[in-house]
């Protein structure tokens, strides 16, 4: 019965920290301006990502070399927009009401998830290109 | 569960371990996060024990087991320090650095006298159940003392992200574990699906701190308030 407790209040409490913790990764990303270089790769045109955008991002930051610091970010905010995604298939369209509301708070937070990959893939092809500076000089 | 799965993830979280005491020593910050460093320190020394008597036992060894909970236990009560460090930094300003020393003093003496009372009366049956019962309960503790400290970090509008991190990251780390020993406990037939989960859930934690160190300047801020609220993007 205790277990079966602690059980329940530590899934909670995990999802709750999840939650926040991948909120203040993306939080941080949100800080930086995406260069033209990496518009130029993605296409990315205004100052808003599109949350269908965050698959194909992510398959360029992987492709791009790093320094492998930013692994376990990209990590928590895969699994977050995973999460999200479910939610958002569990949620029924509706025009108005809650339902509504529910939905588009989910796409903006995917959309936030597709901008912080975006901000990942700018800061690997800034580290890629310092290497190959440092590489030409030598 | 696969050696060559359990050796990677071995390799993997010492070498986080490793990477955060050396990168906090080489940054002059090794003092300022102290109990912290001494917390993952002991974790990589953990790590580098329970590999020679697993490779010198085996994993199924009564020495192995014996390795792993007793020095589990030890970390967990270095975790408290590390936990009592974080109330510290966060109630630092409020001048509540005496009482949180205090309370420290107070929860490592109720959790020894605790546990040595517990272990007095269970000295026939020291493995198998009881221990898992044993770290589920100081797990849990460690996950409510941590919901704590985020609700202060909350309320006190703390705003540094380095800290934020660390302690949401603990939160996870916490959580995952009571809620897999509470696992074990309540379906001790399917022990290897927590076999599987625990080396994994223990690199959680170091691998989040690398990240939040390496990542998160020291004077970087953070309102915890829009981590709860609807965040407007560019």
């Amino acid at each position: 019965m205790i277990a079966a407790l602690i059980f329940v209040v530590s899934i909670a409490a995990f999802m709750q920290f999840f939650v926040f913790y991948s909120r203040s990764v993306i939080a941080a990303s949100r800080k930086h301006a995406l260069s033209e270089n990496v518009r130029e790769v993605t296409g990315i045109s205004g100052e808003m990502v599109e949350d269908l955008q965050f698959d194909r991002l992510l398959q360029l930051v992987e492709l791009c070399p790093g320094s492998g610091s930013d692994e376990m970010g990209i990590r928590a905010v895969r699994a977050y927009f995973s999460g999200l995604g479910m939610l958002l298939s569990l949620v029924p369209q509706a025009p108005s009401g809650i339902l509504s509301r529910t939905a588009s708070w989910l796409k903006q937070e995917r959309a936030a998830c597709a901008y912080f990959a975006a901000a990942a893939l700018d800061q690997r092809m800034a580290y890629s290109r310092t290497l190959l500076s440092h590489g030409a000089r030598s | 569960m696969s050696d060559a799965f359990v050796y990677t993830i071995w390799i993997l979280s010492f070498a986080l371990e490793v990477y955060i005491v050396v990168r906090s020593l080489v940054h002059k910050d090794f003092r300022r996060y102290l109990s912290l460093n001494v917390f993952v320190g002991a974790m990589a020394a953990r790590d580098v024990a329970a590999f020679f008597v697993q490779m010198r036992y085996g994993f199924t060894s009564l020495q192995y087991t014996y390795t792993y909970y007793y020095t589990d236990a030890l970390l967990t009560i270095l975790m408290y320090l590390t936990i009592a460090y974080l109330y510290f930094e966060v109630f630092r300003e409020m001048h509540f650095g005496r009482y949180v020393r205090g309370v420290t003093l107070l929860l490592l003496a109720g959790t020894a006298l605790f546990s040595y009372a517990v272990v007095q009366s269970n000295t026939d049956h020291l493995t198998g159940r009881f221990v898992v019962e044993m770290s589920q309960n100081m797990y849990f503790v460690g996950l409510v003392l941590t919901y704590l400290l985020w609700v202060a970090v909350f309320k006190l509008r703390e705003t540094r992200a380095r800290l934020v991190q660390l302690i949401l990251a603990l939160g996870i780390y916490f959580s995952a574990t009571a809620a897999t020993f509470a696992f074990r406990n309540m379906f001790p037939s399917m022990h290897s699906m927590a076999e599987f989960m625990g080396p994994l859930i223990g690199a959680l934690l170091p691998m989040a701190w690398a990240y939040t160190f390496t990542k998160v300047p020291e004077n970087a801020r953070l309102v915890p308030q829009t981590l709860a609220g609807v965040v407007s993007h560019r």
